[in-house]
């Protein structure tokens, strides 16, 4: 976990400089709206920010990772949330109570998430660095299953439903993304309802597979 | 680089499309080799679209016909692929559930063998070195869930933008991803098993 300091030094050339992760969050994303992410340089963001390079640097490794917030911290909490179900939760219900938590943010927060989203999804020269960081989040859905099954987190079934996961919490971001109102983690949880119905419509006996999670 | 001529030593020449109409797409494949033949060699940004075409004994204006960009030169057999999906999709049995169907042209329109590994691994390795390459190849995997979706809806009486059908092609695709990942990690088999597996594992999950 990187260290989040409480203070920035003294402000330069009689700007206010922000003092937190979220408002220099803010600054650089109205940076990015007026002029775009990619021709928006970090020294650009210091320097709106009323802080030095350097300072950037204590909040965030790089300039695509400020779309990402806080998502070690945020990654943490869903490991425990996970660990902490009853094990008698069936799987698929239990990840979908990680993902519709992890997916819950206060109503002032809002505003910031949703601009984070719209960055991270629709900005093409950020999908490279995000593929590292959807990664980082299915490791985790890949950890608990894997251990839920008595399988390596790399084995093919544990995998599966770390990509499964991902793609329904991005189709329901993008559902979100589209509207002004939906509630996104009434879409959370109503995306992995849905599917899972959509498995439930008559499906064929499994065939020689070894059953993974029988 | 700008020396074409370098480039194209020993590259075959391509016969030139004639007339409007649908391209061959055996040129489009063999461009797709020679482009990612040269990616590999010398570097995505250092490839100029000159020299691309020349290497394939073509013109700007003709490589332009078969891509719309350098990046889709990459692209040409994972759209074929969708093609074939949707057209397996459509043909597919009315009485199938959607889940079975959709697991089943999926299967059957990724007939990789052993053989085809070399060249997929080579694409695959090219996006992972290559941002732009990357964000390209997203674009593409968006083609394919949208097929899917499209699919899904039209079972579902639905709109392919409404959130089930979206839900269904975005987890498709990944169970599909991570079965392509799986098999390129140990090159055991076909591909087509276990694209099967990873899809028949997701729907055992959520029975689970």
């Amino acid at each position: 976990m990187r260290p989040v300091p409480t203070a920035v030094p003294v402000a330069r050339a009689g700007r206010k400089p922000v003092t937190s992760r979220a408002d220099l969050e803010h600054v650089a994303f109205d940076l990015f709206d007026r002029q775009g992410f990619e021709r928006t340089t970090v020294d650009d963001i210091a320097r709106a920010a009323g802080i030095g390079r350097r300072t950037f640097f204590r909040y965030f490794p790089s300039k695509n990772d400020v779309p990402w917030g806080n998502f070690d911290t945020e990654l943490d909490r869903m490991r425990i949330r996970l660990d902490a179900l009853p094990p008698q939760m069936p799987l698929m219900e239990a990840i979908r109570v990680a993902i519709v938590d992890f997916n819950t943010f206060a109503p002032e927060q809002i505003g910031l998430h949703r601009r984070r989203m719209r960055l991270i999804l629709q900005t093409p020269a950020l999908q490279a660095h995000s593929t590292l960081r959807y990664a980082a989040w299915r490791q985790v859905i890949d950890e608990f299953v894997g251990e839920r099954i008595g399988q390596c987190a790399d084995a093919l079934a544990p995998r599966t439903v770390g990509y499964v996961a991902l793609g329904v919490a991005i189709a329901a971001y993008e559902q979100w993304l589209e509207t002004d109102e939906a509630d996104l983690s009434v879409l959370m949880d109503s995306a992995m309802r849905q599917l899972a119905a959509a498995f439930g419509d008559g499906l064929a006996p499994a065939g020689p597979a070894p059953g993974a999670f029988g | 680089m700008d020396d074409a001529g370098k480039t194209g030593a020993g590259a075959p020449d391509l016969p030139q499309p004639a007339g409007p109409g649908r391209l061959p797409s055996t040129t489009r494949h063999q461009l797709q080799d020679i482009a990612m033949d040269m990616f590999s060699a010398h570097g995505y940004d250092e490839v100029t679209i000159e020299a691309l075409a020349a290497a394939a004994g073509i013109s700007r204006r003709t490589f332009f016909r078969y891509f719309s960009s350098k990046a889709d030169a990459l692209m040409a057999d994972f759209d074929t692929a969708v093609e074939r999906l949707r057209s397996v999709l459509a043909g597919s049995d009315p009485d199938l559930p959607m889940m079975d169907a959709i697991r089943h042209a999926v299967v059957a329109v990724n007939d990789y063998r052993t053989e085809d590994l070399a060249r997929l691994r080579q694409r695959m390795q090219l996006q992972h070195d290559n941002p732009a390459l990357l964000a390209n190849g997203i674009l593409h995997y968006e083609e394919w869930q949208a097929v899917v979706a499209e699919f899904a809806a039209g079972r579902l009486s639905q709109a392919a933008d409404d959130l089930l059908p979206q839900v269904i092609a975005r987890s498709v695709f990944g169970a599909a991803y991570a079965g392509l990942m799986s098999w390129l990690a140990d090159e055991r088999g076909d591909l087509g098993p276990r694209l099967d597996g990873a899809l028949r594992a997701m729907a055992e999950a959520f029975r689970a």
